[in-house]
């Protein structure tokens, strides 16, 4: 093995290091790509906060684009008087972050949290 | 233009009847919804002037309550279970809400989304109310008493839905005939309930209840696309959108139909009436039943 790796530093002193980047053309690579968002809660206080019709509309289109896209009311519990299951982590988030915000979620965990969201914001979390 | 065969209907003696209205006044429903009540938010007023650019906002959005309903009712010939008609029309407005879907084109007779069953769209039984309300069948139920009983225990889904949920209860969602999106039967009473329903019944609750103190504060519910359920002229409906034009309340009336209510109508209709703003919503948006 010794003798190896003297005969390739001499190649390197003489002809310099490769560019190996060329390489990267027929090797197996591995692209790890960030997590994409398969639901959003937008979570308000009805006393404090409108939601406007446009918001409204981005959620919807959202929901067809098959991201689960929900309105939450701050104070909404399920049959029982609890927190919905679905709803505990993102309320605790959101109520962390202040409301109203779109807390965006991705395989059970929250991605991000955006305070104040515009329609805009909202359908471009496609 | 609308067609006014279509404005300011009055049926022959419908489940609403003046005696029944007469108790049916703010401070008494305030008092029966106990936890559920609440007051008018000031955010949510809009004043006179703006209503019209508010209204065309909500029609280029399609953001009014009558979008967020997905069906109508058939309480026809005559159940006389208007107040529940109306109730689940309110109660499902505001959950399809939550929901976050708008249904484009709202209640169409003879037709089914294929959307209601994909988001999760859950029709419930006015019967399941009524019957509660009203043990004798016949004679109507003021809101007063179908509003406390839904904010106590909830209602019933139908038997007919978008999608099999697998409830495990369930019931016809009228005595009167129904249609494509509700399911019509024979009169049943509370002893006749598949045992155990209380455990489903109590998953559709309004959780907050509005009543407006004002006809301008029951215009402005409907604007933020909530919808208000009003009792006149014998017959109790749900208003779901303002139009400015010819200033119509439109409601989605409990006969496979939407009427409308002129301002005149309207503005001695407010008194008594209720907009849910929550109501429950499930663990799982995919697992309504559990």
């Amino acid at each position: 093995m010794r003798p190896l790796v003297l005969i390739a530093a001499g190649l390197f002193v003489m002809f310099g290091v490769p560019d190996v980047s060329a390489l990267r053309d027929w090797l197996p690579v591995t692209v790890v790509k960030p997590a994409e968002a398969d639901a959003v809660v937008l979570v308000y206080e009805k006393d404090q906060h409108v939601i406007a019709p446009a918001v409204r509309a981005a959620l919807n289109t959202l929901n067809r684009e098959g991201v689960l896209a929900t309105l939450l009311e701050d104070d909404t519990t399920d049959g029982d008087g609890d927190i919905p299951e679905q709803y505990k982590l993102p309320l605790e988030a959101a109520r962390k972050a202040g409301l109203p915000c779109l807390v965006v979620m991705a395989g059970g965990k929250v991605l991000r949290v955006v305070a104040n969201p515009t329609a805009e914001q909202i359908e471009g979390v496609k | 233009m609308i067609d006014p065969s279509l404005i300011d209907v009055v049926l022959p003696d419908d489940g609403y009847p003046a005696h029944l209205a007469a108790e049916d006044t703010r401070d008494v429903l305030w008092d029966v919804c106990g936890n559920a009540s609440r007051e008018f938010p000031a955010s949510m007023w809009i004043e006179p002037k703006d209503w019209e650019a508010k209204a065309r906002e909500n029609d280029r959005h399609k953001a009014w309550a009558m979008q967020a309903l997905d069906r109508y009712t058939n309480q026809g010939p005559s159940s006389h279970e208007c107040t529940t008609h109306s109730l689940r029309a309110n109660f499902e407005a505001a959950r399809n809400r939550a929901r976050g879907v708008i249904f484009p084109e709202g209640p169409r007779k003879d037709f089914t989304y294929t959307d209601s069953g994909r988001f999760g769209s859950v029709w419930l039984s006015p019967l399941s109310v009524y019957a509660e309300a009203n043990p004798g069948q016949w004679g109507g139920a003021n809101v007063r008493r179908v509003l406390e009983i839904a904010v106590r225990r909830g209602m019933l889904p139908d038997k007919v839905q978008p999608r099999d949920y697998q409830f495990k209860h369930v019931l016809q969602g009228t005595s009167g005939a129904g249609n494509s999106n509700q399911s019509g039967g024979r009169w049943v009473s509370m002893r006749d309930f598949p045992s155990g329903w209380e455990q489903t019944a109590k998953l559709f609750r309004p959780l907050e209840v509005v009543f407006p103190e004002s006809y301008e504060q029951a215009v402005c519910l409907v604007l933020h696309g909530y919808a208000v359920s009003v009792g006149r002229s014998g017959h109790a409906v749900p208003w779901c959108q303002w139009m400015p034009d010819q200033r119509l309340m439109a409601y989605p009336d409990s006969y496979n139909v939407t009427r409308y209510d002129s301002e005149r109508v309207a503005k001695s209709a407010w008194r008594g009436s209720f907009s849910i703003i929550t109501t429950t919503v499930p663990d799982s948006w995919e697992e309504p039943a559990a």
